[in-house]
């Protein structure tokens, strides 16, 4: 499993540095932070730096009202639901979208998606509508993307789910880009049901031969390597790391409003901020909280160097090169080599994070909205409901996966 | 029913076998294919089913389903009434020997890749049995077991008999899927019959029906098949990893969460066979 870089608000050049960086990454860019001629330049940037690029339309909610999102050329100017996919408004964003591709040198084509809420017959047909467009329009000459978009309340519900995947299994493309809302549009995801069902709508679409993108993650994505996912996305701020359906409708400032520096130790796979450091430091824990080989060092050896945390001069910018550094190697390393391992792997390691992260937060040192407290059992539920379910099969096929 | 016995001049030592819904069931010697099953189907049944099975019969040309020799129409008292004459296959019905007991796990393997080997073969034209189930599985005398009854079969680039509006689809309560169960037409496929083969396998080896057993009423079979997970072989079975995995993956409860095919359901039940054991 690799992590691409999912683009947002103002991450064009540590993009282009991650890139240069590990080679072959994969950015998918965001229409809704970047008008089209900073698409063309972060686009241009990216390729130049041996990068793989993709563009993610967002087009979840058709009735967007979001200013630089809807101004883009392919975004349809009226949109009446009949009229749109009878119409020819379609075709038309599908033709526009394809030359924005082109030019941008992707290296696939996401196709627009909608998100479903719930997933219904009318909904089923857009998607089918839409792969149709793009088929006969685009006729061979890019690899297509189908987007799947769950509302929360929908991925909750297996029912929807198996629709989904029954559908899908009739369908011919390439790659599957999955994205998700959180429920109750949190950061953290403590729901087990949310948890199993995208595992079991990954798995799904690997079995069906797909490539899998999981849009939008944070570092609970890690679970996703028991589905055989191929690639989860995750960027700086926390809303390009959930999906949240309410920032492609009308633009809000909270990624600038709410900014704070947050520490994120793989270790408890929590983010803690700055001042909690202090604490452990005083308490003799930091060397705990320290990034341990393989795992990358450099962006945060600053914080461990035997001072304390907040006297070092440690911002935002270490702290996104630090997290998604990290989160990237740690999904390289999330398959084994069978689907049992796999799982194995990750429980044991849920065991070693829960034992650090209930030492620390016993010493005080806590990380408020970004514990994983109460998501360590979320994770075991979810992967045994989907053993049971999924297990023999993945077993059996994980190698063609 | 002596008219019977002058209605097919060509027959000798005609018996009466069985009789189902549908169906008289007759023995009989002809003169030409041996030992055959004549099979007369009572008035007033939708006669596009029975063309529907014919068809499908004439096609089949499998080696786990009884082969059909000849159709046609006679006339009687109860009015015209169309007639299939078949293979007879020498032993007893699945039903029946399950009377003694649960099947050895030899036993239990070679059912599964037979009742398959049928299916893949209906499958290969496009047909879903959709009635997999003891009564319609016969061993025979040398061990083998043989798939029987398309009657309710479905082929599924053919418009659908079964309303589409009816609650409930054909099949028998405690071996259809859900989807079946639901009438939900657009989720039946080859993976429904697979559903079945779980029922049939999960009761030669365990020695009940997991959904009908100790079940109070109608109600509570569905309740179980829709919402419980897929329950383990019992205890003195469950041990027997390789086999229970394949009957708890038949078994589950959406058709995306069994095996792709009958086919790729078939290869992995030889591999069990290759692994042995007894």
């Amino acid at each position: 499993m690799d992590l691409a870089l999912q683009f947002g608000y103002g991450m064009g050049q540590l993009a282009v540095e991650l890139t240069r960086r590990w080679q072959l990454t994969q950015t998918i860019l965001s229409p809704r932070d970047l008008d089209d001629q900073g698409l063309a330049t972060w686009a241009q940037r990216l390729n130049s730096s041996t990068g793989l690029v993709l563009l993610d339309p967002q087009f979840y909610m058709a009735r967007a009202d979001h200013e630089r999102l809807t101004n883009h050329l392919y975004w349809p100017q009226d949109y009446d639901s009949d009229h749109f996919y009878e119409h020819g408004g379609l075709e038309s964003m599908v033709t526009n979208l394809f030359e924005l591709n082109l030019r941008l040198e992707t290296s696939q084509m996401i196709l627009p998606g909608t998100m479903a809420q719930p997933v219904s017959d009318s909904w089923l047909g857009r998607q089918r509508a839409t792969l149709a467009v793009a088929q006969r329009a685009i006729n061979g000459r890019m690899p297509l993307a189908m987007t799947i978009c769950m509302s929360a309340e929908s991925l909750r519900d297996i029912a929807q789910v198996q629709l989904v995947l029954e559908q899908d299994r009739e369908l011919d493309y390439l790659t599957a880009y999955v994205v998700v809302e959180h429920p109750n549009q949190s950061y953290r995801v403590h729901d087990p049901v949310w948890l199993a069902n995208l595992l079991e709508l990954t798995t799904g679409l690997k079995l069906h031969s797909r490539r899998v993108i999981v849009g939008y993650c944070q570092h609970q994505a890690l679970i996703l390597a028991a589905a055989a996912v191929d690639v989860v996305t995750s960027g700086t701020w926390m809303n390009v790391r959930s999906f949240v359906p309410g920032k492609f409708v009308t633009a809000l400032q909270d990624e600038i409003a709410q900014r704070q520096t947050w520490y994120f130790c793989a270790r408890s796979m929590s983010e803690y901020t700055i001042p909690y450091l202090d604490i452990a430091y005083r308490a003799g824990l930091l060397d705990d909280m320290a990034p341990q080989a393989p795992l990358p060092v450099e962006f945060a050896a600053l914080l461990f160097r035997g001072t304390l945390p907040t006297s070092v001069e440690w911002g935002e910018a270490q702290a996104f090169r630090h997290y998604l550094a990290t989160l990237r190697t740690m999904a390289r390393g999330a398959r084994q080599s069978t689907f049992q391992t796999t799982v194995d792997s990750h429980l044991a390691f849920l065991d070693s994070a829960e034992t650090l992260d209930e030492s620390l937060r016993r010493a005080g040192i806590l990380a408020g909205t970004r514990d994983f407290h109460g998501v360590f059992d979320a994770h075991r539920s979810a992967l045994a409901i989907h053993a049971r379910t999924r297990g023999v099969i993945l077993s059996r096929e994980w190698d063609r996966l | 029913m002596p008219w019977v016995a002058r209605a097919f001049p060509d027959l000798r030592d005609l018996a009466f076998l069985a009789q189902g819904g549908q169906k008289w069931v007759f023995t009989a010697i002809h003169a030409a294919d041996g030992e055959v099953v004549i099979k007369l189907i009572k008035p007033l049944q939708d006669p596009r089913r029975l063309e529907r099975e014919v068809d499908t019969l004439k096609r089949l040309g499998s080696k786990r389903v009884p082969r059909l020799y000849d159709t046609g129409s006679i006339s009687s008292p109860l009015g015209p009434l169309l007639w299939t004459r078949e293979a007879l296959i020498r032993g007893e019905s699945l039903r029946a020997v399950f009377a003694r007991g649960p099947l050895g796990r030899q036993d239990v393997l070679a059912l599964g890749a037979d009742v398959l080997e049928g299916l893949q073969d209906a499958a290969a034209l496009g047909v879903v049995h959709r009635d997999v189930k003891p009564e319609n599985i016969i061993r025979d005398t040398s061990g083998r077991f043989w798939l029987l009854d398309f009657g309710v079969a479905r082929k599924l680039d053919l418009e659908s008999l079964t309303p589409t509006a009816a609650p409930w689809g054909v099949g028998t309560l405690g071996y259809s899927p859900p989807e079946q169960l639901r009438n939900v037409k657009a989720k039946i496929d080859q993976r429904s019959d697979l559903f079945s083969v779980g029922v049939v396998l999960y009761e030669s080896a365990g020695g009940v029906n997991p959904f009908t057993s100790g079940a109070v009423d109608a109600v509570e079979v569905i309740r179980r098949i829709e919402s419980l997970s897929p329950p383990d072989l019992p205890p003195h079975l469950s041990r027997d990893d390789d086999l229970n995995e394949f009957i708890q993956t038949l078994l589950q409860k959406y058709p995306d969460q069994r095996p792709s095919s009958v086919a790729d359901a078939r290869v992995w039940l030889k591999e069990i066979q290759a692994r042995g054991g007894s």
